[in-house]
């Protein structure tokens, strides 16, 4: 069985002006959380009946939630649970995504309800999604199109971009961040300013030696000079998976 | 897929880090499909009505203006903390050479250039720093100095700088003599030597440890420490460095 990582992008700004996960909190390990959600993303929780969610993609580095780039094991979980579907939640509810029966609000709120499946069981359903429609886990994790349609006709639409065949898998819980870390990708200051914090005195050593570790041993990588955290992190998730299926 | 003289840059990936500078992936505005992009090594196609989201919500930062793709650019940024360092501290960069400057906002210097003038340009700013630290920390006479905090502050700059350049001699140096200065702080070195691990090896550490340990000792001899400087004020291939620049 394929099993794709989770991916948490975080930075984005919300409404305090400053970024979810600067260096500072960083170093802090600090959660991620429920409550760094949109507003779009709040409303789309409501008429789909998904309660508050904390929200990864499977294999898809989004940079629309920030520069850090986190990837999370498959088997991942939440002591509250949740669910997973093989699309963006609010791309549906905004009428961003195409499909059959999901023409309408009423539609696609039943369209969601169908497509939804329980936390343990989504890497399951996930290795058939792929199984069944793309060629590799390679084509599915660099965004590419399916290689032929679902019965909603959903996958090939037009009109449709990655967001219509990603799986989004969400917690009801605030998650630790290093928990089932496998690797960061940040930007090279980014990195900078995460030494720099750790250079600041009444860092305990022991939190500083540990992020020094990460920081050694590629569990936080730093970009090349002026690349994308994104795709860098997509390649090394595509590598991940091959490491675990040879 | 449009060509490169199809589009424009009109922003970069992320926000700046504050109080650092770094280099970004551009993100184009592209003239045949009216799409803009993130391309670095796989573009990535925005909507339109979505970059402005984009920015209000700190996933892109928006250019003063629009400048030409070319091959292999980059953009350098600055935040005002860098460029502008408060206590009198020196500007290294010269304003007059940005593309676009942004006084309202967090960010001052940007610039689109290719990769290698970039970090051409990085290595020269962490150069003057670096310097600039050095001759600052050679004027320090008693802990709580002001001139102990430039130190500090100009190394903390060359340090966002030398995260983009691989030059080891420039880091040695900047690690040595942040040592030297915390050390007159009355404060732990051993972090930054933690911290150079991640730079250097393990026998280059203790070779790195044993010139801190000299530089102190220069410090504490008054003669030898004089001569150290007139040796340097005078040799005839390296002239007193203008750091200061006018902006």
């Amino acid at each position: 069985m394929v099993a794709i990582p989770l991916v948490r992008t975080e930075g984005k700004v919300f409404t305090d002006g400053e970024p979810t996960l600067d260096a500072k909190k960083f170093i802090a390990e600090t959660p991620l959380q429920v409550a760094s959600r949109s507003t779009k993303a709040r409303a789309a929780e409501q008429a789909f009946r998904l309660g508050d969610c904390l929200y990864f993609y499977a294999g898809y580095a989004c940079p629309r939630f920030g520069n850090a780039v986190l990837v999370y094991e498959p088997t991942t979980t939440s002591p509250s649970g949740g669910h997973a579907t093989p699309f963006d939640s609010g791309g549906l509810y905004l009428g961003l995504i195409h499909a059959q029966g999901a023409e309408n609000p009423e539609s696609r709120q039943n369209y969601c309800a169908t497509a939804l499946v329980h936390l343990a069981q989504w890497p399951v359903e996930a290795d058939r999604f792929l199984d069944s429609y793309f060629d590799d886990v390679d084509a599915y994790v660099r965004g590419e199109r399916a290689k032929s349609d679902d019965p909603s006709r959903r996958l090939q639409h037009v009109d449709n971009t990655r967001e219509a065949w990603t799986w989004e898998v969400r917690f009801h819980d605030d998650h630790p961040m290093l928990q089932g870390l496998l690797f960061a990708v940040v930007s090279a200051d980014y990195v900078a300013a995460v030494r720099l914090e750790l250079l600041k005195p009444g860092i305990e050593s022991t939190v500083r030696n540990s992020w020094l570790t990460r920081l050694r041993d590629g569990t936080v990588h730093a970009t090349k000079a002026g690349e994308s955290p994104h795709d860098d992190a997509e390649q090394r998730i595509i590598a991940w998976i091959h490491k675990q299926t040879a | 897929m449009d060509s490169q003289a199809d589009r424009i840059v009109v922003g970069f990936s992320g926000l700046p880090v504050r109080g650092g500078c770094g280099l970004r992936p551009p993100i184009y505005k592209s003239i045949s499909t009216g799409f803009i992009s993130d391309a670095s090594c796989r573009p990535r196609m925005i909507k339109p009505d979505d970059f402005y989201e984009y920015i209000e919500q700190g996933f892109a930062t928006k250019l003063p203006t629009d400048w030409s793709a070319i091959e292999k650019g980059v953009v350098l940024y600055a935040t005002h903390d860098f460029v502008r360092p408060t206590d009198g501290h020196p500007s290294i960069i010269n304003i007059g050479d940005a593309k676009g400057i942004l006084h309202a906002d967090k960010l001052l210097y940007v610039n689109y250039l290719p990769l290698h003038d970039s970090i051409t340009k990085l290595n020269m700013w962490a150069t003057l720093l670096i310097e600039d630290a050095e001759i600052q920390l050679r004027r320090v006479t008693k802990a709580n100095d002001s001139q102990l905090t430039r130190v500090i502050n100009s190394i903390m700059r060359a340090r966002y700088c030398l995260a983009e350049v691989n030059d080891l001699g420039l880091k040695r140096r900047a690690t040595i003599t942040f040592a030297v200065a915390r050390d007159l702080q009355g404060g732990d070195t051993d972090p930054i030597f933690a911290d150079a691990r991640l730079d250097f090896t393990e026998s280059a550490i203790v070779e790195i440890r044993r010139e801190e340990i000299q530089l102190k000792r220069d410090r504490a001899s008054p003669v030898r420490h004089q001569y150290r400087d007139c040796s340097l004020s005078a040799h005839p291939g390296r002239p007193p460095r203008v750091i200061e620049q006018t902006i």
